[in-house]
């Protein structure tokens, strides 16, 4: 099966289901949209990995369809990874081996290895040529990685929480990357993580993951937009119909609330003061809510 | 497949450098202790040919038998693969189930056969310094520890792959202790140590004369029980 490369989604999921004896992934699904950056969040253990593992078929599924570039992941499954880059939490490659036996290795493994493109990056990111991986630090790790999973010339970027514990320079520089990266409209990242102001700095889409679950999938900037914060005394709270509201808490003024729109809300309260929040408030409340 | 067996290949150089030298030191020592005979009090010894045999086709058994090992060490890529947890890049590269198993497997091949050659080159020095008859006949067992090599990573390696190094240790111990248990009781229940000597000799004839069914055989069965338990594995 032929990849579309000018497919709308790089990535769609429809009911992606998967069930472990202490966690399900529970009718997944969602878009992403090509030429853009999405951003996965989630808590630790909340199904990010299982669903990026299962978009590379690294795990076998229940049921549901997942498709990459148009094709389905499971036929077209060695198409697709020729044209994705993946970059994990952690390292794969052996403690002893050096970037030039690297280089030699994928370069059997993937038909479009481009060795100076890999040198360029390693080069670009001082990386030196002559440590060991064992050697590198955790951050240079992740550079490597991010090197080979950029040197075959990939589409498609698919990252696990790839500036999860590094410090915020070598973090800045990742995300340069990516934003070069992204520059290509061929090219599209989807990359979960927990540091939300990565995300609200490079992700065009936010997908939010919760216990198994997707509780929200849209562009960034309409996510901003929709939501805000509702702050009331508790009388006024008692006032607010529960369906405009997704989750709220106590604070020292009263009651702050998370609603689902907010320039309705601003007409419909009147009385009460309503502003836009920042996405890890949002991902807060939403987590709060479903805990109550 | 070529990064793969590249890979492998980096992982395992420094047993496959040992294995040439401990082949080449065990030659060594039966050259020096050879040539030694002929001088001093082990004169004698060379005079007792039991001793004198026993030595001899001893020593160039276990240079074989030394190569055979360092063929077997070759599945510890398997191990060291498990430990950087290569399954990550691995299974997120295009790389199918079969080219993994291959490139294993070729490996495994590459070095027995690197070994066994390495140990054909040098066993006809042992027999020059012995002043002993060298000819086809003398390279049957290097041929013979080639064919135990190439029998031993065909069990092995199915076992390496389907389980984790630990419990393919546990399995591969557990075989081998059982073949061992066999062995003695086949030993203690026979009386005539030439029967034995010539049973073996047999087996390894007829595994000669078979070569090609009896590989052909153990390869598909191998390769079969490697595919079917990568297979359910790779989803664990």
């Amino acid at each position: 099966m032929a990849l579309n490369y000018a497919a709308n989604n790089a990535i769609e999921i429809n009911n992606l289901n998967k069930s472990y004896k202490d966690f399900e992934l529970h009718d997944v699904t969602f878009q992403v949209p090509s030429g853009q950056v999405t951003g996965f969040i989630g808590q630790n253990g909340a199904g990010k990995s299982t669903t990026i593992k299962a978009i590379l078929n690294m795990l076998k599924t229940d049921s549901g369809d997942i498709k990459v570039f148009g094709a389905d992941n499971v036929e077209a499954e060695f198409d697709i990874k020729e044209n994705v880059g993946v970059v994990f939490d952690d390292i794969g490659f052996h403690p002893n081996l050096k970037p030039k036996h690297i280089d030699k290795i994928l370069k059997g493994m993937y038909k479009n290895w481009d060795s100076e493109v890999f040198f360029d990056y390693l080069d670009k990111l001082a990386l030196p040529l002559n440590k060991k991986v064992k050697d590198y630090s955790r951050g240079m790790q992740m550079k490597l990685q991010i090197a080979t999973a950029l040197s075959h010339h990939a589409k498609l970027l698919i990252m696990d929480e790839p500036t999860g514990g590094l410090d915020p320079i070598v973090r800045n520089e990742i995300l340069d990357i990516f934003m070069e990266f992204i520059q290509d409209s061929e090219h599209t990242i989807f990359l979960s993580s927990h540091i939300i102001t990565d995300l609200e700095r490079i992700a065009d889409n936010i997908v939010f993951i919760h216990k198994g679950k997707i509780l929200l999938a849209e562009p960034k900037d309409t996510m901003a937009e929709r939501h805000g914060i509702l702050k009331c005394s508790k009388e006024q709270f008692a006032t607010v119909d529960e369906e405009d509201v997704i989750g709220y808490r106590k604070s020292s003024f009263g009651i702050e609330a998370l609603v689902g729109d907010l320039g309705k809300c601003r007409i419909k309260y009147e009385g009460m003061f309503c502003e836009k929040t920042s996405l890890e408030e949002i991902m807060l409340f939403y987590v709060n809510n479903t805990q109550i | 497949m070529s990064g793969l067996l590249y890979k492998d290949f980096l992982l395992v150089r420094k047993n496959i450098v040992t294995g040439l030298f401990l082949i080449a030191g065990g030659v060594l020592f039966a050259i020096i202790f050879i040539l030694g005979m002929n001088i001093g009090n082990f004169q004698e010894i060379k005079e007792l040919p039991d001793v004198y045999n026993l030595f001899f086709k001893g020593t160039i058994f276990m240079v074989c038998i030394g190569g055979v090992c360092t063929a077997l060490t070759s599945s510890s890529s398997i191990e060291q693969d498990y430990k950087a947890e290569w399954y990550r890049v691995l299974y997120s590269s295009p790389i199918n189930i079969w080219q993994e198993i291959f490139s294993r497997y070729i490996l495994a091949f590459l070095v027995n056969t690197i070994m066994c050659a390495w140990a054909g080159v040098l066993i006809p020095l042992v027999y020059m310094a012995g002043n002993e008859n060298f000819g086809l006949a003398q390279m049957k067992t290097v041929i013979y520890c080639w064919l135990v090599g190439m029998l031993a990573i065909l069990i092995r390696l199915p076992i390496d792959i389907v389980f984790s190094a630990k419990t393919s240790v546990v399995i591969s111990c557990f075989l081998m202790g059982v073949c061992l248990i066999v062995f003695f009781i086949w030993l203690t229940c026979e009386q005539e140590v030439e029967n034995i000597i010539t049973s073996v000799i047999g087996w390894l004839n007829w595994i000669y004369d078979h070569g090609i069914v009896v590989v052909l055989g153990v390869v598909v069965t191998s390769f079969v029980f490697s595919y079917l338990g990568k297979r359910n594995r790779r989803w664990a």
